[in-house]
């Protein structure tokens, strides 16, 4: 049981580093390109929960609707949908 | 609140373990599984999302539905409304992993324009985002896909005030992924053997169903630990 225990932990610890080390690789690495520049996977998180943001027709990632929070209208090619101020 | 939420309290970068809305006027972070949706219809891999996931998982099972999940409290107190309740067979419970790897992976990954995304469709959603965007006027739609919204959120309602943890049982995706993690997370329920003399007090407390001195690293389990005041469980690491 208590040599069970022991394997048991050192599989989480194993789990725990290797999550902890994917946050750390899309903190640190991950790049995106938005709109002709680069973010970070954070500043993708945001304008996908604001900004609607899709993938245009070169695949680029594009934000061609209004921002809910800044009002911002996004520069990629323009929307061919009706406007939607909110995704829900 | 809200005018403090719309200028200080912008974490929307992070995605908290929670099953809520991003878009609720009072969201201070990302609903993880709103980013797993988002990221599926851009094809691209929630690298944060999945390491955060797989942290919470890894350490504490599902113990996120027992205790931080609002939709889990709404349930909880509709769930008191005196009414018949029901039971339903343990194998409707797969019905949420279907959920997630239908509405939040593939439709997402394959129609990354449909309506039927589990975002927009998902009850949470339509609590806290559309029915409040629409009564502070910002959105004023009023079309066949907010009143199907509305339908389901009803028809959940009604679901989990028969049915205990009914959404968190049969529909959740946030709940589907956790549950992945309750066999062998740090923090588990076990049982003190020298106390158990099956008496199914814990049984009879278990919101979700489950007998707790037999089933007590269940994927349904959702730790909220009533089962502990019977005192024959314990919560721990061991």
């Amino acid at each position: 049981m208590r040599k069970r225990n022991v394997s048991r932990f050192i599989l989480l610890s194993v789990a725990i580093i290797l999550f902890a080390g994917v946050i750390l690789f899309s903190l640190l690495k991950v790049k995106h390109s938005f709109q002709g520049t680069d973010k970070s996977e954070f500043e993708l998180i945001e304008l996908t929960t604001t900004d609607s943001v899709r993938r245009g027709q070169d695949g680029d990632l594009i934000s061609p609707r209004v921002s809910i929070d800044t009002g911002i209208i996004g520069k990629g090619e323009p929307v061919k949908t009706k406007p939607e101020p909110c995704p829900t | 609140m809200l005018v403090l939420n719309s200028y200080f309290l912008q974490l929307r970068f992070a995605c908290v373990p929670a099953l809520h809305c991003h878009s609720c006027p009072l969201s201070i972070f990302a609903c993880p599984v709103g980013v797993l949706v988002n990221f599926s219809a851009l094809r691209i891999l929630p690298f944060f999302a999945i390491g955060m996931l797989g942290i919470v998982g890894v350490v504490s099972g599902r113990l996120v539905c027992g205790w931080l999940c609002p939709f889990g409290l709404i349930q909880d107190v509709l769930h008191k409304i005196p009414v018949r309740k029901i039971r339903i067979p343990r194998k409707f419970a797969y019905t949420k992993y279907l959920v997630l790897i239908g509405l939040v992976f593939a439709v997402p990954f394959f129609f990354p324009n449909s309506r039927f995304t589990f975002c927009r469709v998902c009850p949470a959603a339509t609590l806290e985002a559309s029915i409040p965007w629409r009564i502070m006027g910002v959105s004023s739609g009023y079309g066949f896909s907010f009143f199907f919204r509305v339908a389901v959120l009803l028809g959940v309602l009604v679901l989990v005030v028969i049915l205990n943890r009914g959404f968190c049982r049969l529909l959740c995706p946030l709940g589907a992924i956790f549950s992945l993690f309750n066999r062998f997370s740090l923090f588990r329920i076990r049982l003190t053997k020298k106390d158990c003399n099956d008496c199914g007090l814990c049984a009879r407390v278990c919101p979700v169903g489950l007998n707790p001195a037999k089933e007590m690293y269940s994927p349904e389990c959702i730790r909220c630990l009533k089962c502990t005041s019977t005192r024959h469980l314990k919560f721990g690491i061991k």
